[in-house]
């Protein structure tokens, strides 16, 4: 056990002492949304009190920057029966609805969720920025040969590509007025390569070339046709959440 | 010599009237959808859009209050600027047509010169002959005098330009060339 460690033991009655304990745990990890086990441990609690929790004292060891951050950080500790043992695990693992729910999605460290996080955004990014100045590539080597309709359709390809470039980035933590303008520009373009690669495709000649074409010219219908509906609903997800206010 | 002479004034009868026939879109015809118009109009739209976003995420970066990830909003601010590019080259598409004996191209070409334009005037033209691409669009490759090429795409075209492709080859086709210029 740590030398720094303090126990806890409120002089109040043992019941309310945890529930005090545990919303400030709660407060603390958490923020303003307990995490489900915990939040049902209260709420079952207090509508269905144990006998084995009143036994137990809570303890806590140094949390500066520090302590070693292998020890454990906190502690049970206590006499209970084995009954009181099982009821209390059962309570961590049901949800407000008494379902059983997987808790270890709530012990993924925030360190990782975050690392991934931004390893997704960064490959997001390289593929876009590629895959957008490969266009421009494709689209300068059009531009020479003086042929347009190729040249407006790596475009609106191009443009597509880069809204989804701007959504993407959309699920890094951007919030506010810097996400409703990515958003919207998102939008625009994804509308606008859409508009533009519809017009230029319509005629007989451009779809005779696009059924002899194998891979190239469904891809561009995917992400062409795809993108302003999945910037719409994108869009409208993050007004519904409120990320915009 | 009075044979040619005759031929020369057969040729210049016959082609007149061939000439006057070049125009596109074809007078009378269903009038296309003007391209050039909606894509200009689209382009400064994106171009508008994009400097808003820049300009928000850029004060947002300097902000020393901001909350947002600046790694993200600078690679926001990055594809926002990658739009300009492509809105340029958008801006720059013009529908093809010929009036009054200029040809206006769908993208500009640069002379022999080194000026840049997309208006030719059919007084200029060398000759033309028809040529196949690679992935199976075709369409004419048009000399200049100054030794200019360049191709009118027949995927460039709205539908029904066959009639106009064919009264240009048979105008300007390389068969025709030294009658032309003849006359």
């Amino acid at each position: 056990m740590d030398s720094t460690a303090t126990s806890l033991t409120p002089g109040r009655s043992p019941e309310r002492a945890w529930r005090l304990i545990l919303r400030n745990r709660m407060k603390r990890c958490c923020g303003p949304y307990p995490a489900p086990g915990l939040w049902c441990l209260i709420r079952r609690f207090e509508l269905d009190p144990i006998a084995g929790l009143d036994e137990l004292r809570y303890r806590q060891n140094d949390t500066s920057a520090a302590a070693n951050s292998d020890i454990l950080q906190e502690i049970l500790s206590g006499n209970v029966t084995f009954l009181d043992v099982s009821a209390i695990l059962d309570l961590l693992r049901l949800n407000d609805t008494g379902a059983w729910v997987r808790q270890s999605v709530g012990w993924i460290n925030a360190a990782v969720v975050g690392l991934v996080s931004a390893a997704g955004i960064s490959v997001a990014f390289v593929a876009s920025v590629g895959s957008a100045i490969l266009k421009l590539y494709k689209i300068v080597h059009e531009r020479t040969l003086g042929r347009a309709s190729s040249l407006v359709r790596y475009v609106s390809f191009g443009l597509s590509l880069l809204s989804f470039g701007l959504l993407i980035f959309g699920f890094g933590n951007l919030s506010g007025v810097e996400l409703f303008a990515v958003d919207m520009l998102g939008v625009f373009l994804a509308m606008g390569g859409f508009a533009i690669y519809v017009i230029e495709s319509a005629k007989s000649l451009s779809k005779a070339t696009d059924v002899l074409s194998s891979i190239a010219a469904p891809m561009e219908q995917i992400v062409a046709f795809t993108a302003p509906f999945v910037g719409g609903l994108k869009f409208l997800e993050h007004g519904w959440q409120g990320k915009y206010g | 010599m009075g044979d040619d002479v005759g031929q020369t004034s057969t040729r210049s009868r016959t082609q007149e009237p061939a000439l006057a026939q070049l125009e596109f879109p074809l007078p009378g015809a269903r009038k296309p959808l003007n391209r050039g118009r909606i894509y200009f109009v689209l382009a400064v739209m994106m171009m508008a859009g994009a400097s808003g976003t820049i300009v928000i995420l850029v004060a947002s970066l300097l902000r020393p209050d901001a909350t947002s990830n600046p790694w993200v909003i600078v690679g926001s601010i990055v594809l926002s600027a990658l739009v300009f590019p492509f809105a340029y080259i958008l801006s720059t598409v013009r529908d093809f047509s010929v009036r009054d004996g200029v040809m206006t191209l769908r993208l500009p070409v640069r002379l022999a010169s080194g000026t840049k334009t997309r208006r030719i005037a059919l007084a200029v033209v060398d000759h033309a002959e028809p040529f196949v691409w690679s992935d199976g669009d075709s369409g004419l490759l048009v000399l200049l005098k100054d030794r200019t090429q360049i191709r009118i795409w027949k995927s460039d075209l709205p539908e029904g330009s066959d009639q106009f492709l064919a009264s240009f080859l048979a105008v300007y086709g390389q068969t025709n060339r030294a009658k032309r210029n003849q006359t």
